[in-house]
């Protein structure tokens, strides 16, 4: 049996329980009383200059907003060690699981960049922690990028499945289309043929979960209001980051998750080597940050109970040879360079901390702020973000 | 002393070229040079060398232009300056000779360019479009029309391959007569190409395979502070200083690999000349006298022979041409092909903005330096401080 057989068997059997069956033995969950906590991942890979730099950023809201109600973390880097990357699935789990890894690709798209993490990530730990249904645990997710749905659960053997964080996403929303189409009967024959076929490889795109890829009614019924409203094109609704953006404000209304991540990642087109994509992808980040910012302090229960842990993936490169020095993020110095920001209830007002601290640090420090323990992930907290 | 004299002019000729590779204007400089190089050694003879004696140099160097001064120099200023008479005209004879080669490069590498890029501008403006158009669609996420910078790049990728079937050859049929019109004489290029398709796609293959070192090191940069971390912390007139050596030994490597292919096709063109020529498929009436003159010289002593075999050859190429002739150029779109997807590969690695995509160095103007202006800017202005 090799590795993923393995591991297919053990998480179908924890599937059964991911459905609510009670697991013996299992210790008993409390109810969630902490504040909410909203991740944004400040992606896909931004430097400082165009961030955090007075001068020079294009994210006046973020930088001269919020960063003074909370605690600024400047000179945050992810570690230059062996086999640690710079891009954004590595830094999304290294955000998540606080620790770094060498991570593997196991899809057979050669650029897939599908990873899975050994270690549990903090919707796990929480989760398992605190009583607590899947859909207020939420991670929200770009439309081209269902590597980054494989980030809701790790294979460790103490978590996994059963613990789960749910994923809002286009390609969600495509799955549960692609259901309601079938089951309504509006197609026949061959289009109804291909239509299943489609529904099952999307349901099967995880292996881990055995093809049984359901999503719960409460996410059902988030999808039929946003069908309502958005009609069934994809056309309508809002793309890129703004619909990230749209996503989660929704979701706070509706969902009311006490965890979310919001994967932000238009700055990465300058792949293709266009600059604008760069700082018009950092101005639209920093215009959905102010919406979510904005979400949360009109909503009574998330008023003064949300903080906020806002982070890049990456940074990007700085290469002086180049026409476009930022245009990829290829494990230079400068990718390695990124910043922190905490803001919320207990959290330190106004404060810039210059000492070089680590990406793997933040989920630690989710772990405290939720007051749940993260075993697995790197001790060390960012403890100056401590009112 | 001859070998020491070859030697140093090569040393020369290499050291010119690598500096004129820099600049637009040197590059246009670099293929009249390539142009006179290819017409010096297999081309038609240069009517302005003819009233000078007959050359004793052991130079094997001898059937190379040079740079600057005009060709066989002093043989020529001392036949001139017997005719002329008065003081400007002496003046006139003098400053013709220090710089007449300069002039020619330059004048007949800009016939030479103009010619290529009247047919490679509306390919490489396409794809230049596609790819801007075709990235803003899908970051401004209109996907209702992201069909269209997919298609418009296609399309320009298709009249490249269309075009590359034609310009080399014409680019040497250029160079080899010396006249600029001569481009445009679609039939008998076209005919030097369909005489020899099996050659037509080594050619192709020859500028695809040697297209990848210049992929390579135009991309290569995007690594350099991988490769090399100290570079973080050079400063910007060490960076600038850096980027000057790196793009001049590309400018060398490069120029060598431009003239490698001119030489080649240049070699194709004249057998597939002498091959129609023999073949008696070229009008007389629609070539020059002085290329007749060529033709016959090259195929000196082929006539009979071929002629004797004639019957034959014909019945063999009637029976094989048409369908190996199909095969080979879709073979031959195919490898060009390959060469278009190494530009698209080099540009995402390291983008060039415009000029990456208007300007193939190994098809048309050989510039082969591209170090960021913000970069010199920023050592200047460290030097002024």
């Amino acid at each position: 049996m090799d590795r993923r057989s393995f591991i297919r068997t053990g998480l179908a059997g924890m599937g059964a329980m991911a459905a609510g069956v009670p697991v013996i033995g299992a210790q008993e969950r409390k109810p969630y009383t902490g504040p909410n906590v909203v991740i944004v991942r400040f992606g896909g890979g931004v430097r400082r200059l165009e961030t955090i730099v007075s001068e020079h950023t294009y994210c006046p809201y973020f930088l001269h907003e919020l960063c003074p109600r909370g605690t600024l973390y400047t000179n945050m880097e992810i570690s230059q060690l062996k086999d640690v990357e710079t891009s954004h699935g590595q830094g999304t789990l290294h955000i998540l699981t606080g620790r770094y890894d060498r991570y593997k690709n196991v899809s057979e798209n050669v650029l897939g960049e599908r990873f899975e993490s050994a270690i549990p990530t903090v919707f796990e730990y929480l989760r398992k922690t605190y009583d607590i249904p899947p859909h207020q645990t939420l991670i929200v997710n770009a439309e081209d990028r269902t590597q980054e749905e494989f980030y809701s659960f790790s294979n460790h053997h103490l978590f996994g499945v059963q613990y789960r964080s749910n994923v809002l996403s286009l390609y969600r929303f495509k799955v549960y289309l692609k259901r309601l189409q079938i089951a309504r009967g509006d197609l026949e024959g061959k289009a109804l043929e291909q239509q299943q076929n489609e529904l099952t490889e999307l349901e099967a795109l995880d292996y881990r979960t055995g093809g049984d890829d359901r999503q719960s009614k409460e996410i059902r019924a988030f999808w039929e209001r946003w069908r309502e409203h958005y009609g069934e094109s994809g056309l309508v609704n809002p793309r890129g980051d703004r619909l990230l953006t749209e996503l989660t404000v929704r979701a706070i209304r509706e969902l009311r998750p006490k965890l979310t991540m919001v994967n932000f990642n238009d700055p990465d087109y300058v792949h293709w080597g266009i600059p604008a994509h760069y700082t018009r992808g950092i101005s639209v980040i920093d215009e959905g940050i102010k919406r979510i910012v904005d979400a949360v302090e009109a909503d009574e229960e998330y008023r003064n109970n949300t903080i906020f842990v806002i982070v890049p993936d990456c940074g990007r490169d700085s290469n002086p040879f180049m026409k476009v020095p930022f245009q990829h993020h290829f494990n230079s110095k400068s990718a390695h360079e990124i910043f922190a920001l905490l803001v919320g209830p207990g959290v330190a007002k106004g404060q810039v901390v210059t000492r070089v601290s680590n990406q793997i640090c933040i989920a630690s420090t989710i772990g405290r702020l939720m007051n749940m323990p993260s075993e697995f992930a790197e001790s060390e907290v960012l403890e100056e973000a401590f009112a | 002393m001859t070998r020491l004299f070859d030697a140093l002019k090569c040393i020369w000729i290499l050291l010119v070229a690598a500096v004129l590779c820099q600049t637009l204007v040197g590059a246009v400089a670099v293929v009249g040079w390539t142009y006179r190089l290819v017409r010096m050694r297999y081309g038609l003879a240069d009517p302005a060398m003819a009233h000078l004696p007959e050359t004793t140099s052991k130079s094997r160097l001898e059937r190379v232009p040079n740079w600057i001064v005009r060709q066989r120099f002093r043989a020529s200023l001392h036949a001139d300056r017997s005719h002329s008479r008065g003081f400007w005209a002496n003046t006139k004879l003098v400053l013709r000779s220090i710089a007449g080669s300069l002039w020619l490069n330059l004048k007949i590498g800009a016939q030479g360019l103009f010619n290529t890029f009247v047919w490679t501008s509306i390919p490489c403006l396409l794809w230049a479009f596609g790819w801007y158009f075709g990235w803003e669609v899908s970051f401004n996420k209109g996907y209702e029309q992201s069909f269209v910078g997919a298609q418009v790049a296609l399309l320009g990728i298709a009249l490249f391959v269309g075009v590359m079937f034609y310009l080399p050859l014409a680019q040497v049929r250029q160079a080899v007569t010396g006249e600029w019109r001569s481009f445009y004489q679609f039939h008998l290029v076209r005919a030097v190409a369909r005489r020899q398709p099996f050659v037509m796609l080594i050619l192709a293959a020859a500028y695809s395979v040697i297209s990848l070192p210049v992929t390579i090191l135009l991309a290569a940069p995007v690594f350099f502070p991988q490769i090399n971390p100290e570079i973080e912390s050079y400063s910007n007139a060490e960076l600038f200083a850096l980027a000057q050596r790196y793009y001049f030994w590309v400018g060398l490597i490069g120029f060598l690999l431009f003239v490698a292919l001119r030489v080649l096709a240049a070699r194709i063109y004249v057998n597939g000349m002498a091959n129609l020529w023999v073949e008696d498929a070229v009008d007389p009436n629609r070539i020059s006298e002085s290329e007749r003159e060529w033709l016959e010289r090259i195929t000196l002593g082929r006539e009979r022979e071929e002629r004797d075999a004639a019957g034959a050859l014909v019945v063999v190429r009637t029976v094989v041409s048409k369908p190996a002739r199909w095969g080979l150029a879709a073979a031959a779109a195919i490898v060009w092909f390959t060469f278009t997807a190494q530009i698209f590969v080099r540009e995402f690695l390291h983008n060039h903005e415009v000029r990456g995509w208007l300007n193939q160095p190994l098809v048309q103007a050989p510039w082969f330096r591209y170090i960021p202006p913000e970069l010199a800017a920023s050592a200047r202005d460290e030097g002024k401080q």
